[in-house]
């Protein structure tokens, strides 16, 4: 039984995918020194997008206030520093994980009721409060001045004797590892039982809840599990930023993911990762030529919406699928002629 | 009948749509291994009696006992848990799945793979295996690959009746499986559930227009009128009852 | 009396701000119920109307007609819906183009508009808040008790409400509200029976816009215009729509006063909590009555 795989879905990718992540690390520091670092954060963010596409690829449900964990996962980390003095990385990720995953299933219970519009609006609202939580309650979270998180201890080790160079490339491995296993897992959860059924109620919700699926369940589960991992990538971002702020919340870092994950394509599962990537470097790029990147932004989320729907992979397949065709046809004439 | 398990009672059972009486004090016994077929005209309550069995209706009165035990109350998940289940007369597939991932998205359901959590951390062969295997009693194994979008009509009938026989029930419910399908195809269909239902045991109710089916492949015969059962009994005691016929032909093209 | 003169206050503010979401709302709901479609972007129409608004008074009107109220109230509005109007046909097609193409690609192409506006918005503008300070006091203000309450805000709460009774009627007494209703009803019938389904999406789009910009230019001289504020009020216009019912005029009117009195209520009380009451209460409506008190697409 042979259930045809592409580039989009093959777990070959993936390891390609992570192959390259660990080579252009180096690369890139010898090539554009500096950049090496948008890197690691792409890395970071495609924990955040792998995990928003199981919500929006796999289920059909667009949340528009992802920011909202990814923020909460940056806090949790930032306040276990300020108040406990906590510096190890993995209890930053645990704290992370189990705020996500409170704050996930008490939102989500309300919230994955609704469909489509108003389950947009209804997690740009809960994101938007978390925000404006943050702001004005200053005299925790430093508000707009945010909190300062210093170098983390990573397995134990503190890192502050680390020269810069050293300590960056140990953190994009670091990182690197991280994503490994959360893109292994995540790939063993499109292909459960909880995967299939997921895809079956986005495709049809109506046969699915006739044959038996527990449709409220299900998007709970999906809503949980992309929000934890929305909260781990904000955990291993804040102590590489440094600070964190209010605007990790803010409804345009949701657009952000949103973004990425179209770019890469979100009907694929490496789409998102691919388009995290790209889009750090977009992202530095733009900032550096102009202040008004969301206008860039904006643009090329409508082009994309118009002309090029299916993401960067969906176009890598397309242009894959035409030449295999040409190939094909190719052998054909030459067999008759 | 005699002598066998009795499955399904259904005692007094009325659904009322405001003056309408769409089922109307309907007694019934269904007893396992039946393999009945649910005839009468356009708007005799078959569809609603199925509707109010599998759970999507609310009775206005009256009661259900399966297996023992009343299950009235009881919603159409619960049901389908317990062994009820029903098919639709539209055909309604998972037009972005394979036909393979078609089948093994009830056999998933069915076997509770999804709500368990470690669900997310298995493959689940078993499934596969089963999934595989009900494709290949179907006849749509060389299909498995394929889109529903690309199956000819009577494969897509095919495959919806799959999924719900692929929830393993007790009883079945199958609102029309051979309409909309050529002559030919109808019987194809018609003798491969019948041949599922006698090797599984499965109790079934089918509603049908199509006589020739009707009476080939039936072993009892309710016949509906009004919301109101007016005959019930083996094929060969409706065949010459008169008021039957007259009734089913007048109702059937009137 | 002080307390009934702090009722009259409170309740002046509230259907002022109630206006406002009324002029938001209504548009937004407009579009819904007609083409089915989430505009995103519709408040940074809202906030355009009021930068043209802010521009049109700072530098023209005040040099050439001083503190005069008719100018100052009449020439920024015709200019910001001019501008509104415009804006709005140069970005229909990309509205039309996404027309029954799933929600997801609404959200995801007016969420990309709505970056765009606001990107403009700085360029144009800049990032310092904007306001029009010689339109909110021409008109003076009024005692109520020992109370002083601006006249401005009476004055939009009074030509909100000739909006609204307007609008009611072109919807319920007019040829072109029927055609309206009858393709939010159902517009692959209304298409059979001939209506222009484009003409009637863009004539939709159009009086949307209009509503929209007009608000804003109606808002800034009682508050500012700044970056952000479009997904701010966004956010509150969606609320609006659900607790008034989606799509419907109604539920527009109902919505917004609802909405406005939460409001006031909520920042007498528990200012902090300002935002997180008003989510609450919608998601509140959302489980009790999900069509909004409105009732559905009572269009």
């Amino acid at each position: 039984m042979v259930i045809i795989r592409r580039i989009g879905n093959d777990p070959r990718s993936l390891y390609v995918i992570i192959a390259l992540l660990a080579i252009l690390y180096p690369v890139l520091s010898i090539l554009r020194p500096g950049w090496e670092v948008v890197l690691t954060y792409g890395v970071i963010l495609a924990i955040a997008a792998l995990g928003f596409n199981l919500l929006l690829g796999y289920t059909g449900l667009l949340s528009f206030g992802h920011a909202a964990f990814f923020g909460l996962g940056a806090y949790v980390s930032g306040l276990m520093y300020k108040y406990i003095g906590v510096r190890g990385l993995e209890i930053y990720i645990a704290g992370g994980v189990l705020a996500s995953l409170v704050f996930s299933l008490v939102v989500g219970l309300v919230v994955v009721r609704y469909t489509r519009i108003f389950f947009s609006i209804l997690t740009l609202a809960i994101a938007q409060v978390l925000w404006s939580l943050y702001l004005k309650f200053y005299w925790v979270t430093g508000g707009t001045d945010g909190i300062k998180i210093p170098r983390p201890d990573i397995v134990g080790m503190p890192t502050t004797y680390m020269s810069y160079d050293a300590f960056q490339a140990f953190y994009h491995y670091y990182s690197l590892a991280w994503f490994a296993i959360l893109a292994y897992i995540m790939w063993r959860i499109t292909n459960s039982p909880l995967g299939y059924a997921l895809r079956a109620v986005r495709d049809n919700e109506v046969r699915s809840s006739f044959v038996g699926l527990s449709i409220y369940r299900l998007r709970l589960y999906s809503f949980m599990i992309s929000a934890i991992y929305a909260g781990i990538a904000g955990a291993l971002y804040a102590p590489l930023n440094r600070l964190v702020t209010p605007d990790l919340a803010y409804w345009t870092f949701s657009g952000k993911i949103v973004f990425m994950t179209i770019l890469g394509g979100f009907k694929y599962f490496i789409g998102p990762i691919v388009g995290s990537i790209i889009y750090s470097f977009l992202e530095s790029f733009a900032i550096g030529l102009t202040i008004y990147w969301q206008l860039i932004l904006g643009s090329l989320i409508i082009a994309i919406m118009l002309l090029m729907r299916e993401g960067i992979i969906g176009a890598i397949e397309k242009t894959l699928a035409r030449y295999r065709q040409y190939i094909i046809s190719r052998r054909i004439n030459n067999k008759s002629g | 009948m005699a002598g066998e398990k009795e499955i399904l009672s259904i005692r007094d059972l009325s659904k009322h749509f405001g003056g309408v009486r769409a089922v109307d004090r309907v007694s019934l016994k269904i007893f396992e291994g039946d393999r009945i077929s649910i005839i009468g005209p356009n708007g005799a309550g078959k569809t609603t009696l199925i509707n109010l069995i599998s759970g999507y209706l609310r009775p206005t009165r009256g009661s259900i006992i399966y297996y023992g035990r009343d299950i009235t109350a009881l919603n159409p998940i619960d049901r389908i848990n317990v062994g009820i289940v029903r098919s639709f007369q539209l055909v309604n597939l998972f037009n972005n799945l394979t036909v393979f991932e078609n089948i093994l998205i009830p056999i998933l359901s069915r076997r509770r793979a999804i709500s368990r959590f470690i669900s997310i951390a298995y493959k689940d062969r078993e499934a596969m295996d089963e999934a595989e295997e009900t494709l290949r009693i179907f006849g749509l194994s060389d299909k498995a690959d394929r889109y529903p979008t690309d199956l000819s009509q009577g494969d897509r009938k095919l495959l919806d009746i799959a999924l719900t026989f692929a929830l393993k029930p007790r009883l079945i419910m199958l609102d029309e499986p051979t309409s909309g399908v050529s002559t030919r195809d109808k019987h194809l269909i018609m003798e491969k559930i019948v041949e599922i239902l006698q090797r599984a045991g499965i109790t079934s109710m089918i509603i049908e227009h199509d006589m020739d089916i009707v009476f080939k492949y039936s072993q009892r015969i309710i016949v509906m009128h009004q919301g109101r059962v007016i005959a019930d009994g083996k094929p060969d005691e409706i065949r010459f009852r008169d008021d039957i016929k007259s009734l089913l032909i007048g109702g059937i093209y009137a | 009396m002080v307390v009934l003169e702090n009722i009259a206050v409170q309740l002046l503010s509230t259907l002022f701000y109630s206006s406002i979401l009324f002029l938001i709302a209504s548009g937004l709901n407009m579009i819904y119920g007609i083409m089915r479609l989430v505009n995103l972007s519709h408040t940074a129409l809202f906030s355009l109307g009021a930068y043209i608004a802010a521009w049109t008074t700072g530098l023209y009107v005040v040099k050439i007609f001083g503190a005069m109220p008719l100018a100052l109230l009449t020439i920024p509005a015709i200019f910001a819906c001019i501008g509104v109007l415009i804006a709005a046909m140069i970005t229909s097609p990309l509205l039309i183009s996404s027309y029954n193409k799933g929600e997801e690609l609404q959200l995801i192409l007016t969420f990309g508009l709505l970056l765009v506006f606001e990107d403009i918005f700085q360029l144009f503008w800049g990032r310092v808040p904007l306001t029009s300070r010689e339109a909110f006091f021409s008109l003076g203000q009024i005692s109520i008790g020992s109370y002083i309450y601006p006249v401005y805000n009476i004055y939009v709460i009074i030509f909100t409400m000739i909006i609204a009774v307007v609008m009611w009627f072109i919807i319920y007494r007019t040829r072109l509200g029927m055609i309206l209703r009858a393709v939010s009803m159902d517009p692959e019938m209304s298409s059979a029976l001939g209506i222009d389904l484009r003409r009637a999406l863009i004539t939709s789009i159009a009086v949307a816009s209009v509503l929209a910009g007009l608000g804003g230019a109606l808002y800034l001289p009682a508050a500012a215009i700044q970056l952000g504020f479009s997904i701010e009020i966004l956010v509150v216009a969606f609320v609006v729509m659900i607790i008034g019912g989606l799509g419907s005029f109604y539920g527009s009117l109902i919505g917004a006063i609802i909405t406005g009195l939460i409001r006031t209520i909520s920042l007498a009380f528990f200012p902090e909590l300002e935002l997180a009451l008003l989510y609450i209460i919608a998601i509140a409506i959302l489980l009790l009555k999900p069509e909004g008190i409105g009732g559905g697409r009572g269009w």
